[in-house]
């Protein structure tokens, strides 16, 4: 990563952190302040809600005492409850409806000590059905009782309580309340926005689903059926969002009530199902300006966010502009700075550490030029002794054919004077050759920049001229394995006759008394260059001296000059070719060198 | 698909409400419209001389057995309450009571048959029915038909009250307390007419698990209702199929998840009977309050569990009847069953001196035009 971008990475984390923290704090702190705020409000109205029901449980209490006491004085009523008239028993059967329109109630049960129901209001025909358990919870019940009363349609959710009253020594409990439905609710809800829910414990599954099955439950979707059955109001129902609505469920789903933007309260009341137990009123209060307030807050977050960023970024860029140009400038030039070119100025004339680091820079690249200078001097003197020995080992090596074929034609005519010409006539190509090579050699000597020619050049000739002109002694022999037709470069052949001279030259060299094989050979290699193989059976090379074996003076011999194999190195260098070495000590050496065809391959 | 108390949509022929009605037996009628409301066209085609048993308590002319009540005096005008719905526009279907007295004095006169089933000449009719607004339809005999001007009021009991209060020529009512209300007056004369209707509750998928003895059934009729009822007694015509093709189901049904007993809201006595049979069938059976269109639609479909409705006591042609009853339910076959609970009848309050009633085949009156 660049120091542009870490520096830009640095800003951002600089400016957005400090700011999306300071926006969510206030954010959290308005939300939870005004959340406060409604939550007083809510639980203010759910206690007027508590004192509403204690009020309606009052009011329920009052209407059956003065049902019970009218049934004391009601002669019908005794004829058909106490005395068993059958001409009475219609008017038994319609009482509890009737008194229900008389008194304003919406469930009205009438039932004899043993809880056999002998007037219903809300569900006149339910007569004779026995429901002890109903009056005796209620009684325990201080207050109203929410209830789960059964009409024909099905069961709706009523406030209730119970009275009783004795007629000629017979006991009859009343048991009337109020439906709780959307209606019933609407009176809590006293602003707008306030959804108001009862919520009932879990209950039996044949009873949720006789809810399921109610009327209440089938109206939204069959306007066919008969809205003015009992229970049909009062059953429980789903209103819309923006009033309050009663909806029975599991209380194990009651706290989504209590999403994020609401304020809930809940108002516990007795519940009687199986046994006695306890529901809530649940008052929800959704807070509109709390999601205005966030939207606000939001935006302006976003809007501050979007400068601070488009700040940032244009402080950051500007500074890493100030910063890394410079530097990049001053790398480009410390990439390129070139000993014999001008010196390095960039940014020199700062006053910072930039500047600081120019100038030094400047500095090490005098001192190095200096050095450069020095190395260059050393150089071309040492180049000048390298030329000299050089030329020393080249005319010595031409002349050392000649010398051979003199002291071989000295002997002869010591030993042999009637063969003297013939034996010259056979050296004498070996006297020519020796002396063209040193001609030539002055010749390019003389030239001081040798150039290499270009032409065909038959490596078998070379070769096989070497071999014929190398001096031995002992049993050593000098072998060659030539390949037909003759391998042809493209070089000069004073260089290759060089290269080749050179190699077996020191092979022999490498040879001790004893003797051995010096074997070329010549081919072509894979890739069509032409291949010349100088091996030896000699002792062969250390991993050492293997390393160094074509450095400048590296030799292991007494009298040796170090330079053949480097010679040969740079000569072959010239040619566009290759040379390679294999040898380990005991082993033997293989010199290989590859130069380009003249021909494809 | 309609229901059994439902004029056919096809019957293109059936007049706007406020319009005048000409005689209903040239209406138009659809062959399917009659086959689903079989009901009321059982009552229509009575071929058997059925007459229930409630002239027996009727003052009788010694020389007509089916006269209800003679007049002496020919009156030009009358007036008449019935308590029970009466809309023209299900003309010539009756769906209630109400709709079936009136419209029967729309019917020709020839094809009427008193409660021995003999043709009745002197009855009133036919009429032109003519619907003025507020509950009041006009009838007047058409040309060459004999009988006073009509003036029925649809009422409910309340206001039935006040027409009995005001002097009404003949009360029709299902209700007892106010036929005994009507009764107190000094110059009426009121008495029970025949057993004609039978409710039944027919479940498509097998029997429910109720009592169906004699004393539960009179405790419906005693406590349940408020109506002039007895516990049902047979035979009924549609449990005897002796000689008629045996009826198959045609719909099979699939099975339902609510317990609801429906029954056609605008009826009382059903609603009763309904709610009666969910208090003693249990927390899960509900009773199920459907507008006439929508009972019709869930009876011919099979969707509720049980269904509580009124069959007519007698018959025409019983093999007929089935057949009609069958092809209106298609669904009645080896699960279904039909329980008779109850046996209803209606009362008739007359003004002694205005009008001649004669009982007719099946347990209802007519108006005799001129009693001899």
């Amino acid at each position: 990563m660049t120091f542009r971008s870490r520096l830009l990475i640095a800003f951002a984390l600089a400016t957005i952190v400090p700011l999306a923290m300071l926006g969510v704090g206030v954010r959290r702190q308005l939300t939870a302040r005004l959340v406060a705020q409604h939550q007083q409000r809510v639980e203010g109205m759910a206690r007027v809600a508590a004192q509403d029901v204690d009020r309606e449980s009052a009011s329920i209490a009052s209407r059956l005492s003065t049902l019970a006491s009218a049934l004391r004085t009601d002669d019908r009523f005794r004829l058909a409850a106490v005395r068993g008239d059958a001409g009475e028993r219609a008017y038994l059967l319609d009482w509890a409806q009737q008194a229900m329109r008389t008194t304003g109630l919406d469930m009205l049960q009438l039932q004899d000590s043993a809880g056999r129901i002998v007037s219903s209001g809300h569900f006149r025909n339910e007569f004779d059905r026995l429901e002890p358990e109903l009056p005796r919870a209620l009684a325990l019940a201080k207050s109203a009782v929410l209830v789960r009363a059964r009409a024909p349609e099905g069961p709706f959710l009523a406030l209730v309580r119970v009275d009783s009253v004795s007629v000629a020594d017979r006991r009859f409990h009343l048991v009337g309340g109020i439906n709780v439905d959307s209606a019933f609710l609407q009176r809590f809800a006293r602003e707008e926005g306030l959804h108001v829910t009862v919520v009932i414990p879990s209950v039996a599954p044949a009873q949720r689903s006789a809810s399921r099955e109610g009327p209440a439950q089938r109206s939204a979707s069959d306007e066919g059926r008969d809205p003015q059955a009992p229970g049909r109001e009062t059953s429980p129902s789903v209103g819309t969002t923006r009033i309050p609505r009663l909806t029975a469920r599991d209380d194990t789903t009651a706290r989504d009530d209590s999403a994020a933007d609401n304020v809930v309260a809940e108002l516990p009341i007795p519940y009687l199902a199986d046994s006695l137990t306890t529901a809530r009123l649940v008052m929800s209060y959704g807070i509109p300006e709390l999601a205005t307030l966030r939207r606000d807050v939001d935006q302006w977050f976003v809007a501050a966010l979007g400068v601070v960023i488009a700040a940032g970024l244009a402080l950051a860029i500007w500074l890493s502009r100030r910063l890394s140009e410079p530097l990049a400038t001053l790398t480009h030039a410390a990439s390129t700075i070139d000993l014999e070119g001008p010196e390095l100025s960039v940014a020199a004339s700062r006053d910072d550490e930039i500047g600081t680091l120019a100038r030094r820079l400047g500095s090490m690249s005098t001192r190095l030029r200096a050095s450069a200078a020095r190395l260059r001097q050393a150089e071309r003197r040492a180049t000048v002794g390298d030329m000299a020995r050089q030329v020393n080992h080249d005319i010595k090596n031409g002349l050392i054919p000649i010398r051979n074929v003199l002291r071989h034609l000295v002997q002869v005519q010591e030993q042999q004077p009637q063969d003297l010409a013939t034996v010259f006539a056979e050296r004498r190509s070996t006297l020519e050759s020796s002396v063209g090579y040193l001609d030539t050699l002055a010749r390019n000597y003389a030239r001081l920049t040798p150039s290499v020619e270009r032409r065909a050049v038959d490596v078998n000739a070379i070769v096989a001229e070497v071999a014929t002109s190398i001096a031995v002694v002992g049993t050593i022999k000098v072998k060659t394995r030539l390949a037909e037709p003759a391998p042809r470069t493209l070089g000069d052949p004073v260089v290759v006759r060089r290269i080749v001279d050179n190699l077996v030259r020191n092979a022999v060299e490498s040879l001790d008394v004893r003797g051995g094989d010096v074997t070329i050979s010549t081919s072509r290699a894979q890739n069509g260059a032409v291949r010349i193989v100088v091996a030896d059976t000699g002792r062969g090379m250390s991993q050492e001296e293997l390393a160094h074996a074509f450095d400048d003076f590296f030799t292991t011999k007494p009298d040796g000059t170090g330079l053949g194999l480097s010679v040969v190195r740079r000569l072959t260098t010239d040619l566009d070719g290759s040379v390679r070495v294999e040898s380990a000590p005991g082993r033997g050496t293989a010199f290989t060198i590859e130069l380009p065809s003249c021909t494809p391959s | 698909m309609s229901q059994p108390y439902e004029r056919s949509s096809r019957s293109s022929s059936v007049r706007a409400p406020a319009a005048d009605v000409p005689g209903i037996g040239s209406l138009r009628v659809t062959p399917r419209g009659v086959l689903r409301s079989f009901v009321i066209v059982a009552f229509a085609t009575l071929l058997t001389t059925a007459c229930g048993g409630s002239h027996r308590s009727a003052p009788l002319a010694a020389s007509d057995a089916c006269l209800v009540t003679a007049s002496s005096a020919a009156v030009d005008s009358a007036s008449i309450v019935v308590t029970s719905p009466v809309n023209v526009q299900n003309a010539p279907r009756p769906t209630t009571w109400g709709e079936r007295f009136v419209f029967d004095l729309a019917n020709d006169t020839a094809a009427r048959l008193d409660c021995r089933g003999r043709p009745t000449p002197d009855v009133a009719g036919p009429y032109r029915i003519r619907d003025v607004g507020h509950a009041t339809l006009l009838l007047e005999p058409l040309a060459g038909a004999r009988g006073p001007r009509l003036t029925i009021h649809s009422a409910s009991e309340a206001n039935a009250r006040d027409f009995v209060d005001a002097g009404v020529d003949l009360l029709l009512t299902d209700s007892p307390t106010l036929a005994a209300y009507a009764g107190t007056r000094d110059d009426v004369t009121s008495l029970p007419l025949g057993w004609d209707r039978t409710w039944v509750i027919v479940t498509p998928r097998g029997s429910l698990a109720i009592d169906t003895s004699r004393a539960f059934r009179a405790g419906l009729a005693r406590d349940a209702v408020r109506a002039d009822a007895r516990a049902a007694e047979g035979p009924y015509w549609w449990a005897d199929t002796t000689g008629c093709a045996t009826p198959t189901a045609r719909t099979a049904l699939a099975p339902v998840g609510t317990q609801g007993v429906a029954y056609s809201r605008d009826d009382a006595v059903a609603r009763a009977l309904a709610e009666r049979l969910v208090a003693v069938l249990g927390d899960r059976t509900t009773a199920v309050g459907l507008a006439p269109n929508a009972f019709a639609s869930a009876l011919t479909s099979g969707s509720e569990h049980a269904y509580v409705l009124p069959l007519p006591r007698a018959t025409r042609d019983r093999c007929r009847g089935i057949a009609e009853l069958v092809g209106n339910i298609t669904w009645l076959g080896v699960q279904s069953a039909i329980v008779p609970l109850i046996d209803t009848r209606l009362r008739a309050v007359v003004r002694r001196g205005r009008l001649a009633l004669r009982f007719t085949w099946d347990s209802s009156v007519a108006i005799v035009a001129a009693h001899p």
